[in-house]
């Protein structure tokens, strides 16, 4: 009972004692308030910087996709396209001219040998002449084969072969595979004033020993190859009864009577290039005139 | 009739001091921490160290002052608060120490208990040490049990009653030595 009167005494004493804080405890504890306070703020801001980037990031991201999508089609405007077969091929276009990069007249002699002793087996010993291009078409594609070509034991021809390819169960084609050297052989040939000449195909290295002057190129023959006129021209001058070497000199003479230094070839066979036959029809010869007129004035405007 | 709008004056300075209204936060502060500050005094025998105790508590107070949920009076809330405050400032410094020393009980130490002054009850309190301290402010003045007593400091019960009772004799026997002083006996 003792402990429990002090316990009494004690505990009224104590409960009901005051004691008067400092002056400054208000403002130390608003102090205090403040700093609490502050980091919360500082934390919103910090928050609300992050989400409104991450909006920005979004939005912009969102918008970019937008504008590089590809806008929906709609079905009723759908085309149905033939399916394409994506198969690489190579045309052959025998028509106009045999492929400008593989074909030069090289003269007969090795070139290696004039060049001071300076060999260079890597070049002369590529076979050249041996290079053959593989032509594929599609079925469908109507091949003109010249007659030159025709007989040659050099040009190998396969029909209807059937290639198997990925995806498809079976896809008929017809491979062609032919010799360029004989095929240039074979259109040099048709020319009787072209001999002893040989088809290759030109590396960079033969580029430049023909840039340095050390081959003899037979101008027409190389007119001849790069043209083509075996067939289409010639039938053309064969029909109407033209000789091209008469059209040659009077183009010639022409362009002497006018002073103007233009090789009569090169001008004719870039009108030959521009004629098919409705230009026979009319008036060969008139047409070409006027061509050559064109081309000619044209020329010498160009070197005004 | 003063009571009711008393009572409704401190809600609103409550609702105030939620929102964060300085002022009102400051008519609480000067209506509680005279109380305040005596309860952390008899825990910390320092007055300006119980002041500082103090701040934390009404930081506390108002940090959280949106959990109160006036289901008890405001003042218990924040006494209550200022305890707990104590209490932790004391046992993060030192680590409690429950002694088992034995006091001589002096059953005449009480008789004139009555006519101490509230200074030497202070006296007598601050000289305890703290784990006895803990445990008389904490059953005498709070009113905890010693279940709570015991979860509060992190012991057993027994430990709380055993450190009560040596708390009580500690007391008298300080009280006699006072007394003694006081009338002139050696």
């Amino acid at each position: 009972m003792e402990s429990n009167k002090m316990d009494k005494i004690v505990r009224d004493a104590m409960q009901s004692r005051t004691i008067q804080p400092s002056n400054s405890a208000w403002e130390r504890l608003s102090d205090q308030l403040d700093v609490v306070k502050a980091p919360k703020r500082i934390n919103w801001f910090k928050y609300a910087g992050y989400a409104a980037s991450v909006l920005l990031l979004i939005s912009v991201a969102f918008f970019m996709n937008t504008t590089d999508a590809i806008e929906p089609i709609e079905k009723n405007n759908l085309v149905t396209s033939p399916t394409i077969d994506t198969t690489e091929f190579v045309k052959p276009s025998f028509n106009n001219s045999v492929p400008q990069e593989t074909v030069i007249v090289k003269a007969a002699k090795p070139i290696v040998e004039e060049n001071n002793g300076i060999t260079n087996k890597g070049e002369t010993e590529k076979p050249y002449s041996k290079k053959v291009r593989t032509v594929k078409m599609s079925k469908s594609t109507a091949v003109k084969v010249p007659n030159v070509l025709k007989g040659n034991p050099r040009i190998v021809m396969a029909k209807n072969t059937p290639v198997k390819s990925k995806g498809t169960n079976q896809t008929t084609r017809s491979s062609i595979k032919i010799d360029s050297d004989a095929l240039l052989l074979a259109v040099t040939k048709s020319d009787k004033r072209v001999t002893e000449t040989t088809a290759v195909i030109i590396p960079n290295s033969s580029k430049k020993l023909l840039n340095q002057g050390n081959i003899k190129i037979n101008s027409e023959a190389l007119l001849y190859a790069v043209t083509n006129p075996n067939k289409d021209i010639s039938e053309y001058y064969k029909k109407y009864h033209i000789d091209r070497n008469e059209v040659l000199k009077n183009i010639q003479k022409e362009l002497n009577k006018v002073n103007l230094s233009i090789d009569a070839a090169t001008l004719l066979t870039s009108v030959e290039k521009n004629i098919d036959e409705e230009t026979f029809k009319k008036s060969f010869m008139q047409v070409v005139k006027g061509k050559i007129t064109g081309f000619a004035s044209a020329f010498a405007n160009r070197n005004n | 009739m003063k009571i009711i709008p008393l009572h409704n004056q401190t809600n609103q300075l409550i609702a105030d001091a939620i929102q964060q209204k300085r002022e009102a936060q400051q008519a609480l502060f000067a209506q509680y921490s005279p109380k305040m500050l005596g309860v952390c005094r008899q825990y910390v025998k320092d007055v300006h160290h119980a002041e500082d105790l103090m701040l934390t508590g009404f930081l506390k107070v108002f940090t959280h002052l949106s959990k109160f949920k006036n289901e008890g009076s405001f003042e218990g809330w924040i006494r209550r608060i200022m305890v707990n405050t104590c209490i932790s400032y004391l046992r993060k410094k030192n680590p409690v120490q429950l002694t088992d020393e034995d006091f001589v009980f002096n059953e005449q130490a009480t008789q004139s208990v009555e006519t101490t002054e509230l200074e030497d009850i202070q006296k007598m309190i601050d000289g305890l040490p703290i784990g006895y301290k803990m445990v008389f402010n904490l059953y005498a003045v709070e009113g905890y049990k010693h279940a709570e007593i015991a979860q509060e400091l992190g012991i057993t019960e027994s430990t709380s009653k055993s450190q009560l009772f040596k708390a009580r004799k500690w007391l008298q026997t300080q009280y006699l030595i006072i007394n003694k002083t006081a009338n002139g006996v050696k």
